[in-house]
This record gives C-alpha cells, sequence and structure tokens, in this order.
C-alpha cells in the first residue's frame, strides 16, 4: 500500500510508466479486471490492495501486560458512596470531603476504584493528605502509570522535583496571590528554600505585599529565620516592620523578645506598701526612642487613641504571659485583678490577650491565661457601639482559637445563650473558629439556641443566626444528626419578606447538607447489604 | 438487576440534565412511587405535581412537565431513584394515569403497525413503479459516472494537492451524488475530508478508501453479476432504503440481546446512535442505527450495558451486520453475566477478514473481546489478550477502565474501524461499565 500511497500522492501522470508489483498476492484480482484505464486500474488496485491487507491484518509482536494492581486488604466502599464522594470532589467541598474520607479510613474502607482518577487528580494539598490512607492498592499502582499522579509515592510535604518546579514557575510567574500560595506551599515543604526565594525578591515588592509575604514564614517558624526578620525591623514600611516585631516576638531567643520584654518589665510593676493585696501599676514612658519604632512599636498613635495605651499593648502583646505569673508569683485571675483601676488597665488586658493566644500553643503557664482573659471578655458588661462590640469579639476569637477544642466547646454556648437574650449576632462569627466536628453537648445547646433565635420575628438579627447554619451543617457531629433534622419552624415574615425568605433557605441547605452527610454514614454503616 | 446510576446517567441528553435528575434522586421528592411488571411511576414535586412514567419494556418515559428535553430531570430522577434504592419502590397495580398512558402506547403501536400492514397491501400501479425505479437507476448510472472522472482525475493530478483543499471540496461532490440520489455514496465521499492530514499515514488510508470507492463503482456497473445478497448491499451502499416489507421478511431471530456498546456519531447534520448488540444464546452481533436530526432524542431507548429478550432483524445483505430491532419483550435490565465474545484477538480478526471478503465495503465491526488487559503506553491505549496480541484503541483516557480493571483481564466491548478500536464498554466482575 505504501508504494502505491507514494504514487497517488505525486499522480499517477507523473508515473507514466508505474509498473505494478506482479509480485503482490492480490494480483490475481486485479488481473481479472481487464481495463486499459490507467487511472481506473490503479485506482481498483489499491481497492484490493487495501482489503487484502485488512483481511491480513499483522498481529505484531507479542506484548507483556503491566502486573495489575497488588490485592487490597481492606474492602473498596459500597458504590454508593462513589456519587456522593464525586459531588464533593466536583464542587470542591474539601471540609465534606474530609469528614467523608476520614470516615471511610476509620471504617476501614477504599475508595471505589471508579473514581480514582478524579480523586488522583485533585491538587488540594489537605485533600491529598487525606486520599492517600484511602487510595489501596489500587490508587498506588494506578498512580505509577502517570507522571501528573507521583505525589502518592513522593508523599504530599515532600515536594517532588517536578512539584517543587511548579510551585517555583507559579512563584516567579503567577499572580500576587498564587505567589503567596505557592511560597506557603514550599515553606511547608522545605522551610529553608523558602526563605531563600523571599530573601532574594522581598525588596522588589510593594509594601503591603512584603508585609503579606513575610507573614508566610510563621509557618514552620524557627530560628533560622531571624537574621531574616531582624533585617525587616529596618524596613521602611511600618506594617512590614510590624509582621517583623510580631514573628521576631514568637521566637524565645531572639534579640527582640529580650529588648520586649525588659522594656515590659520596666512598664509593669508592683505598687508598694498598700495592704496585703497585690496591685500592679502600668507605667509607659512619655516618649520612645528609635529603637522601640524599630522593634515594631508604632511611633504615632492610630486617631482617636493615646500613644502610651498603644505602646502599652504593643509591648505587652510581645511577652508570654507567664512571665508575669512568675515574677509577681500570683495566678493570672489575681494578676487581672492587680491591674484593676489602674489609668492604663485596659490597654494591659489588650496586650495579655493578646499575648496569651499568642503564646498558648507553645507554652502551658501561658495557656492557663486563656479562660480568665475569656470570662473577662465575655462576662463584661456589654459596650455601646458596634465598633466597641467588634473588637470585644475580636479578642473572643483569639483566645477561643488558643483553646483545647474541648474548652472552646464549654466557652461557647454561654455565650450563644446570652447573645440570644440579648438579641444579638455579633458573637456568631465565633463558631468558625470551633474545632469540627463540634461536640455532641454544644452541638444541641447551640440548635435549641439557633431555633429560638429564628422562630423570632424574621429581621436581620435572625437571618444572621439562620445563616450560621452553613457552618454548623459541616461540624456537627453525625451523633446530633436526629436533632438537626427535627422540623424547624419558618420564622414569621417581619417587615419585608426579604428575611424570611432567606431564612428559609438557609434552613433548606442545612437539611440537604446534613442529609447528604447522613446519606454518607448510612452507606458506610450497611456496606454489607 | 434494574439499570445502574451510571446507565441512567448515559441516557441524559446533557450534563445538566444528568445533574438536575441527580438532585431529584432522594425519595423526599416523590409522592406514589411505584412499578408492576410493566412500568415505574411516581409524582414529582416540581413548579406543580408532574407525573412521570416509564415503560419498561422499551423503557419509553412520559413526563408531565412543560421541559423540552427528552428524558427530563424528572424520569431521570426516578430511574436515578430506583437505581439507587430499587427497594424504594414497591410493587403495586398502577393508578389510572399510569395504566391509561400505557394503553394509549400500546394501541399506537399496535395502530402503526396496522398502518404498515395496510399499506404493504395496497394496491400499487406496478407500472409507475417500475418507471420511477428506472429513472433512479439512469440518475444514480450517470452521477457515479460524473465521480469516476472525478476520481480518476485525483489520482492522476496527485493526491497532494487535497491536503490543503477546504472541505467543500469533498461536499460538493457529496451534493452532487444526492442530487444524483446516491445519498449512501454521498455521505461516503463527505467523510473523506476527515483524513488529509488526521495521521501520519493519511495518503495511504485516503487512497485505501478511493479505493474501495472505485471497486463500488464497478460493482454497480456490474451489478446483474452479483449475488443478490451483494445487489442488495450495493443498492444500500449507494443510498436505496429498504422497503420495510423487504425487511420484514428477513428472519426474525429470539434472544436476550445484550447492548455491549453504543454511541452517537455527531459528524453529520444528522445524529447517528450506533449500539451494538450481542445476542446471549446465538452470539450473533448486531447493529442497530437510529438517526435524529439536530437536538432531538432518538425514538426508541436503547440502554448501553442492559439486557432484553427481543426480537431483532438482519437487514438482507452479504453480511448479517446491521439489524432492526421488532420487538421488545422483557424487562430492560443490567447485565450481569458475561457477555458471548471473540476468546482472541487472533479469532476476532479472522470473523473481520471473513466478512470483509463477503462484503468488502463493510468499516465497521463491533466485537466483545474475552479476557483483554488495558495497556496504557506513552499517551496512547491498547487492549492485550491473553495470547499477548493487541490492538491500539481509539480513546484517550481510559483511567477509569483501567482502575476499575486494576489490570485485571476483562471483556472489552468496542467497534473496530481497521485501524483501531473504539471502547465502547466493558465487562468484569459480573458488572457491566461505561468505557
Amino acid at each position: 500500500m505504501e508504494d502505491l500511497a507514494r504514487i497517488a500522492l505525486v499522480g499517477t501522470s507523473r508515473h507514466p510508466q508505474a509498473a505494478p508489483d506482479a509480485e503482490h498476492p492480490a494480483e490475481s484480482l486485479v488481473a481479472a479486471l481487464a481495463t486499459d484505464d490507467r487511472e481506473q486500474a490503479f485506482l481498483l488496485r489499491a481497492g484490493a490492495r487495501a482489503l487484502f491487507e485488512q483481511c491480513g491484518r499483522p498481529l505484531g509482536e507479542k506484548r507483556e501486560p503491566p502486573a495489575p494492581a497488588p490485592p487490597e486488604s481492606r474492602p473498596f466502599a459500597p458504590p454508593q458512596l462513589a456519587g456522593l464522594l464525586q459531588n464533593a470532589m466536583a464542587s470542591s467541598a474539601w471540609e465534606m470531603l474530609a469528614e467523608f474520607l476520614g470516615e471511610m479510613d476509620a471504617a476501614g474502607l477504599l475508595l471505589p476504584p471508579e473514581i480514582l482518577p478524579q480523586a488522583l487528580g485533585v491538587t488540594d494539598a489537605d485533600a491529598r493528605q487525606r486520599l492517600l490512607p484511602v487510595l489501596g492498592e489500587r490508587g498506588r499502582w494506578l498512580s505509577e502509570f502517570n507522571p501528573e499522579w507521583r505525589w502518592v509515592r513522593a508523599g504530599v510535604g515532600d515536594l517532588s522535583d517536578r512539584d517543587r518546579s511548579v510551585v517555583v514557575r507559579r512563584w516567579e510567574e503567577g499572580g500576587f496571590s498564587e505567589r503567596c500560595r505557592a511560597l506557603e506551599t514550599l515553606r511547608r515543604g522545605d522551610a529553608a528554600e523558602a526563605r531563600k526565594l523571599l530573601e532574594s525578591a522581598i525588596d522588589q515588592e510593594k509594601p503591603d505585599h512584603r508585609a503579606r509575604l513575610l507573614e508566610t514564614l510563621a509557618i514552620q517558624l524557627g530560628a533560622d529565620d531571624e537574621p531574616l526578620l531582624d533585617g525587616r525591623l529596618g524596613d521602611r514600611a511600618e506594617q512590614v516592620r510590624a509582621v517583623a516585631a510580631r514573628l521576631l516576638a514568637r521566637l524565645p531567643g531572639s534579640a527582640l523578645a529580650q529588648r520586649m520584654r525588659a522594656r515590659a518589665e520596666a512598664m509593669l510593676t508592683e505598687k508598694a506598701g498598700k495592704g496585703k493585696s497585690l496591685h500592679l501599676a502600668c507605667q509607659p514612658p512619655e516618649e520612645i526612642d528609635k529603637d522601640w519604632v524599630r522593634d515594631g512599636v508604632p511611633a504615632k498613635p492610630p486617631q482617636g487613641r493615646g500613644k502610651r495605651a498603644v505602646w502599652t499593648e504593643a509591648v505587652l502583646s510581645a511577652v508570654p504571659p507567664s512571665v508575669w505569673s512568675a515574677r509577681f508569683s500570683a495566678a493570672p485571675r489575681d494578676l487581672m485583678e492587680a491591674i484593676g483601676s489602674d489609668q492604663f488597665a485596659a490597654s494591659v488586658l489588650v496586650g495579655w490577650t493578646q499575648a496569651a493566644a499568642a503564646f498558648a500553643p507553645d507554652d502551658p503557664a501561658s495557656a492557663a491565661w486563656v479562660r480568665p482573659l475569656w470570662d473577662h471578655w465575655a462576662d463584661g458588661t456589654p459596650r455601646r457601639g458596634a465598633a466597641a462590640r467588634a473588637e470585644v469579639a475580636e479578642h473572643l476569637q483569639c483566645l477561643l482559637q488558643a483553646m483545647p477544642a474541648d474548652e472552646a466547646d464549654r466557652a461557647m454556648g454561654p455565650l450563644l445563650m446570652r447573645a440570644l437574650e440579648a438579641d444579638r449576632a455579633d458573637v456568631l462569627g465565633l463558631l468558625g473558629c470551633l474545632t469540627r466536628p463540634w461536640s455532641d453537648a454544644f452541638s444541641r445547646s447551640y440548635l435549641e439556641t439557633v431555633r429560638k433565635a429564628i422562630a423570632r420575628p424574621a429581621d436581620n438579627t435572625a437571618y444572621q443566626w439562620a445563616q450560621s447554619l452553613l457552618t454548623a451543617a459541616q461540624a456537627i457531629p453525625r451523633s446530633a444528626f436526629a436533632a438537626a433534622l427535627e422540623e424547624w419552624h419558618a420564622a414569621k415574615p417581619g417587615k419585608t419578606p426579604w428575611f424570611s425568605q432567606g431564612i428559609a433557605r438557609e434552613i433548606e441547605n442545612f437539611t440537604e447538607t446534613i442529609r447528604t452527610r447522613q446519606r454518607f454514614y448510612e452507606a458506610v454503616a450497611g456496606r454489607g447489604g | 438487576m434494574a439499570l445502574t446510576l451510571e446507565q441512567v446517567v448515559e441516557m441524559a441528553p446533557d450534563g445538566s440534565s444528568a445533574a438536575a435528575g441527580k438532585k431529584l434522586m432522594a425519595l423526599k421528592n416523590w409522592e406514589g412511587v411505584g412499578r408492576d411488571a410493566d412500568a415505574l411511576w411516581g409524582l414529582c414535586r416540581g413548579s406543580a405535581l408532574y407525573q412521570v412514567k416509564v415503560d419498561l419494556a422499551t423503557m419509553g418515559y412520559h413526563c408531565s412537565c412543560p421541559s423540552r428535553k427528552f428524558p427530563c430531570k424528572h424520569v431521570l430522577g426516578l430511574l436515578m431513584l430506583w437505581a439507587a434504592s430499587a427497594s424504594a419502590v414497591s410493587e403495586q397495580s398502577p393508578p389510572d394515569w399510569v395504566s391509561d398512558w400505557l394503553q394509549r402506547r400500546r394501541q399506537r403501536d399496535e395502530k402503526k403497525a396496522e398502518r404498515q400492514a395496510a399499506e404493504t397491501q395496497k394496491p400499487v400501479d406496478e407500472k409507475a413503479q417500475q418507471r420511477r425505479a428506472e429513472q433512479r437507476s439512469d440518475r444514480v448510472t450517470d452521477g457515479l459516472a460524473r465521480l469516476d472522472i472525478w476520481l480518476k482525475d485525483l489520482v492522476r493530478s496527485g493526491l497532494a494537492t487535497v491536503e490543503t483543499r477546504p472541505e467543500s471540496f469533498w461536499e460538493e461532490q457529496a451534493k452532487r451524488l444526492v442530487d444524483a440520489q446516491a445519498p449512501g455514496l454521498a455521505s461516503r465521499v463527505a467523510r473523506l475530508a476527515a483524513i488529509p492530514r488526521a495521521t501520519p499515514d493519511w495518503p495511504a488510508r485516503l487512497l485505501a478508501e478511493l479505493g474501495r470507492i472505485a471497486i463500488l463503482l464497478q460493482a454497480w456497473h456490474r451489478i446483474e453479476q452479483l449475488d443478490p445478497a451483494l445487489q442488495s448491499d450495493v443498492r444500500q451502499l449507494l443510498g436505496w432504503t429498504v422497503p420495510q416489507a423487504e425487511l420484514e421478511r428477513g428472519e426474525p431471530i429470539d434472544d436476550r440481546w445484550i447492548v455491549v456498546g453504543q454511541w452517537v456519531d455527531e459528524d453529520d447534520r444528522v445524529r447517528a446512535q450506533r449500539s451494538w448488540l450481542v445476542g446471549r444464546a446465538t452470539g450473533r452481533t448486531a447493529l442497530v442505527l437510529q438517526f435524529s436530526p439536530g437536538a432531538q432524542p432518538f425514538a426508541e431507548s436503547i440502554v448501553p450495558g442492559s439486557e432484553q429478550r427481543a426480537t431483532l432483524v438482519y437487514y438482507p445483505g452479504a453480511v448479517a451486520q446491521r439489524a432492526k430491532l421488532l420487538g421488545r419483550q422483557g424487562n430492560v435490565e443490567s447485565v450481569a453475566q458475561r457477555p458471548p465474545g471473540a476468546p482472541t484477538i487472533a479469532a476476532f480478526l479472522d470473523t473481520v477478514a471473513d466478512a470483509l471478503a463477503r462484503q468488502p465495503w463493510l468499516s465497521a465491526f463491533g466485537c466483545v473481546l474475552r479476557d483483554v488487559t488495558l495497556v496504557p503506553q506513552d499517551g496512547r491505549w491498547l487492549a492485550c489478550d491473553s495470547a499477548g496480541h493487541a490492538l491500539p484503541l481509539l480513546a484517550h483516557d481510559c483511567w477509569k477502565m483501567l482502575a476499575v480493571t486494576g489490570g485485571r483481564p476483562c471483556d472489552l466491548c468496542g467497534e473496530w474501524n481497521g485501524y483501531a478500536l473504539r471502547p465502547l464498554g466493558f465487562f468484569i466482575d459480573n458488572a457491566w461499565g461505561i468505557a
């Protein structure tokens, strides 16, 4: 066929004496044709040979298929789960996916094979981590055939050369938020390499970008980062200096941490001779020198605030609160009492709050401050004005994030009840900071509170309560599903139908998500039949 | 076993309908869901309460919603509900709105059959018929003679010239053939447009096709010398339709017919649905074609991976391949047992050679290759049989199939075009999956 094709390509007119290959077995068919038209004979010959070759297609050399996947030690999840998992992946519902995958792993199940290609194509690092234990032998076997699925072998945190080059390219060529993510990914995999990249590029960045990029050093922060951070204390932009100072303060051995501690100790002293009980006095300086400013203490306070109060907050927030418990040999509550009527008491408490939240994870003695400070902010008389209340919610949020899960659950319940009584919704944002899944007890108390809140005439507050269901839908544990699915009493329409419609929509989304999760658990439980 | 979720998704006219159907598959969206031996039904709460019903013998369906998609999301939702939780659908006697619909459907089918019967019995003006047939033959002969000249010019001046030709170069010839009342050959010529530059060996492929057309012209020229079956093939290839009466004179074949694969050819203006069927008892292969202009649904629901007792008749010809479903008797079920098939690639290619020797214009062959292993190789895919021989696959992404088979041998269903195998389905672990 090849020789005929070559002739056909240039045209028979240029091959006047194109002699047929008389040896070809198909010639016997053509011979019977008796036509003296050259082109017709050529075409018929081509047709006959094509047919001949198609009928006698050679089987080709033998091949050895790759070895099949090794047998599994765990069963595959039932096929009903495939649809739920596929939907979660397709809609990037990572949180629900994480829950499903974790539960499958706990139940000893593997991903149904038909969704493996989709699962291996997931790029989200956290989702990959969750996928690893449920890929099974089949998933690991499959991943070897596609270079894009190398992460299964190489590990998620451990960046393969290819992944690394992808990340570095994103860092070099991507948009700003993409560059931040790339740097964070690299920082998790190789902290030193990420620091080097940052160091080489930071001078060319805009101030707010410098601050944001420097922030990535918070991941795997270590003593090796001190020189870079220390250099940034001389940055022209105040926000960059502030980030550098905050990170350096978290490094206990850093020179900045030592300087801050000395400043704080000079500021906060015991008041002498006032009976037996302890009294503290806070005396921030009247003026500060350049060294303070270099360490991230703002030279000029924001509008409407006293400079000395701001300096107090800045210095105290950089010192672990455990320092004070040791120095004055007193419990946190006693020390909070002791600052009581001081002129700068409010600033001291803010500084302590920020410090307690920052240092609690690594320092148990500082962690002991978290709950007393929470009580202070949670039980204090409600402040007037949205700005002041938002500030309190912010303090509560830092503290909540520093609490162990069970304590956080215990702390949140009463706070919600009080918010309901006061007909407010400003603390609902804190729900997002709780570890998931929530405890059964907290979930029930939350559900009870939210049911009451949205049974009231529909207004903005009731709507905000309904919106918290979005968070709850993912956080409520399966033991509380039944309670979550009990009939919801729709809110009475208020002045406009807008709110009551919004509330109804939130309720519907909530019950739909809970039902999806319930279906998942039922499928896992009923895998036998 | 009823249909699987995957098969129902396959019935959807598009992805968004499938997704919308999935949202409706929860039992809470439904009232009065039930089934009996003939039908499945339910009421779906949409903007109104819609009556949804499915004829289980033919997978025909109807919904009272105003949607213009067929099947609509309510029908898909009901089938998905049934596929996912068959136990939720209890057997009961159908409400009136279901039995009425079924009855009307059956009556309509009967009437259609009667009408056809009446037509065949209609007295015909044999003289006029004869004259029309002669006229058409003459026009076809003229059209083919012109094509013959064009073909010869093409090889005389060289195929290199077609490389840069626009599609209209081929379409013009195709249009002339339509005018000459040879629409079958017209679409064969129109398809040539896809060959140049598509593969490295395109000149050989194009020449092979031109050669086969030349043989077809030759066959028309000397049609009286061919045996009657092959005469019928030649006439069908040129574009004559087989009269209903002649078709029904063929031998009806009762079997459990398995739909081993299906794909829709959207290249032409008219979409062509190609379903490959394999008879469980007879082991015979049949190709059922359905055509639909634009986005309209195909007349019959033929579900890939399903199996049903049915009667089928082959079109006349030297090789029995294309067929028509005459009647569907049992319920449509999922394939749960291995379909019959070729034990090796060599055995399958033998049947291909045998068929080509009898009917040289066949261009597609349905098959079930038993015990083949899927092999990914440098971005291409191969199917390797137990003897170690391999066929290239006409597919870019077979990852799902590789994941489900895990490198174990499976029964691969596909369509062979002489160069590569288009994978359509596979059977492993007592279940059929879409490739």
